[in-house]
């Protein structure tokens, strides 16, 4: 019908005629599934991990790492992509220790991750570290600092958004719906943990298993990030039932 | 009217909730209708399949077929009748394939509504919900040329017994009026195979691509700019 129809999201460095980098909105595209809720005791972030085999080692997929002792970030796509995105993120924290004698707020260590995000297009130089295309992972970014604790999401656009509580990836509008539904300000650590877990397994295709999720939390009380081992995972697992 | 002023116009709420309907129409199609048809058709197609093997056996149902000799033998009086059997069975499909277009065009309608505003890029879930509708335009089309042409076999079969009462001493023209009610029994069997088949390839087409026929384009685009 439409000749000139998607020439425009061939190139990444091509506007539409409608002002839209299609490129960047097929990013958005690579992003899985992963859950994050935040209250006044700390931050919880849960996200899948697909077992395509029952003799895959399921510590190998990692999908929450850790920045720095205060952030950690779950991430959501492509894997790799994530890896330098993290690096990058570590290397900032760290710079920022030592410049400064104190750990990195949240924000600006999100500012610096989302600084990455765009520093793509096709025409490079060579020995400039730039991507051919924009990265195609989300990160769910949880963290603490002086301000407390913060949720922060960042997509392939390199835009970072606070949310209180946020489902990504495919299928996440219902799993978004429903953390509006049951979200409260005044939530404890582990109903958080509940909510996530629970939101998570609506959208889930599989049942939830000790191996085929992550969760992680970081508390104010302990100012310190914590993946959850088999056995603690059980039992949080154990109380959704 | 001023330039500044143009008006906005939104869907009509009637239109909506037409949408919405076939759309719920569609659901209850790809859950409940077609699945059923498609059992039913298949274990038709395996009896009409397995018409002729039973004949050995004796069995004497009302669907036996007739053997050439018997319209050798058969008196001019009953010759002339229609076949019965096939005329019954011709009912049924003509049910069968108004049935299908039916279905088909009631899903063919939610999706034709539910593409989205034409855009320059990201069309694919649109190519997706395009190609849908060419498909199942298709085999509408076909089903609607298979009930336009019900009546060729009913012509064709009416010639040949004219043929007979002008010439009744030639006995081929018996055989051949025996030839064609013969291949018009084999036609059912495989049209309720196609019928079946039909049924089955469309609907894992919608049901594989559905998530994209309802939402072609993804929503999660839109706090980036």
């Amino acid at each position: 019908m439409f000749l000139t129809r998607s020439e425009y999201d061939r190139g990444v460095n091509t506007f539409s005629p409608e002002g839209r980098l299609f490129q960047v909105e097929y990013a958005l595209e690579a992003i899985k599934l992963g859950i994050g809720v935040q209250c006044e005791e700390g931050v919880v972030l849960a996200v899948e991990k697909r077992l395509t085999s029952p003799l895959l080692e399921p510590s190998s997929i990692q999908k929450v790492v850790e920045i720095d002792y205060h952030l950690i970030c779950a991430l959501s796509g492509l894997v790799a992509d994530a890896r330098t995105i993290i690096d990058h993120a570590r290397i900032e924290t760290q710079n920022h220790r030592f410049n400064y004698n104190e750990p990195m707020g949240v924000e600006s260590c999100v500012q610096s991750i989302c600084d990455l995000a765009l520093r793509f297009g096709e025409n490079r130089n060579s020995g400039e570290e730039r991507m051919s295309r924009p990265f195609g992972v989300a990160l769910l970014i949880a963290g603490i600092d002086e301000k407390g604790p913060s949720l922060y999401y960042s997509d392939p656009s390199g835009t970072f958004t606070q949310f209180h509580a946020k489902a990504i990836g495919a299928g996440s509008e219902g799993a978004q719906t429903t953390l509006q539904e049951k979200y409260s300000k005044t939530l404890t650590i582990a109903e958080c943990q509940k909510l996530a877990l629970t939101t998570l397994k609506q959208v889930m295709e599989e049942a939830i298993t000790t191996t085929n999720v992550e969760l992680a939390v970081i508390t104010k009380a302990d100012q310190k990030f914590k993946i959850y081992n088999k056995e603690e995972l059980a039992t949080v697992i154990q109380t959704l039932e | 009217m001023s330039k500044n002023n143009s008006t906005v116009i939104k869907m009509d709420e009637q239109v909506l909730k037409y949408k919405e309907d076939l759309y719920e129409k569609t659901v209850h199609h790809l859950k409940v209708t077609i699945p059923k048809k498609i059992a039913e058709y298949q274990e038709l197609a395996k009896s009409y399949g397995q018409n002729s093997e039973n004949e050995q056996d004796g069995q004497t149902s009302k669907k036996r077929k007739l053997d050439s000799e018997d319209y050798v033998l058969m008196p001019i009086e009953d010759l002339i009748k229609t076949n019965r059997v096939i005329m019954e069975t011709h009912q049924k499909f003509k049910k069968a394939y108004i049935e299908l277009i039916e279905t088909f065009s009631v899903i063919r309608g939610w999706i034709s509504l539910n593409i989205p505003r034409i855009e320059d890029g990201n069309n694919f879930g649109v190519d997706v919900q395009e190609d849908i509708i060419t498909q199942i335009t298709k085999l509408e089309e076909v089903y609607t040329s298979l009930l336009d042409g019900s009546e060729s076999y009913f012509a064709s079969r009416a010639s040949l017994v004219k043929k007979i009462l002008k010439h009744k001493d030639i006995e081929a023209y018996r055989y051949s009026l025996a030839q064609v009610d013969e291949k018009e029994f084999t036609r059912f069997s495989f049209s309720y195979f196609d019928l079946a088949n039909n049924y089955a390839t469309t609907y894992s087409l919608i049901v594989k691509n559905f998530a994209k026929l309802e939402t072609p384009r993804p929503t999660n685009a839109s706090n980036i700019y």
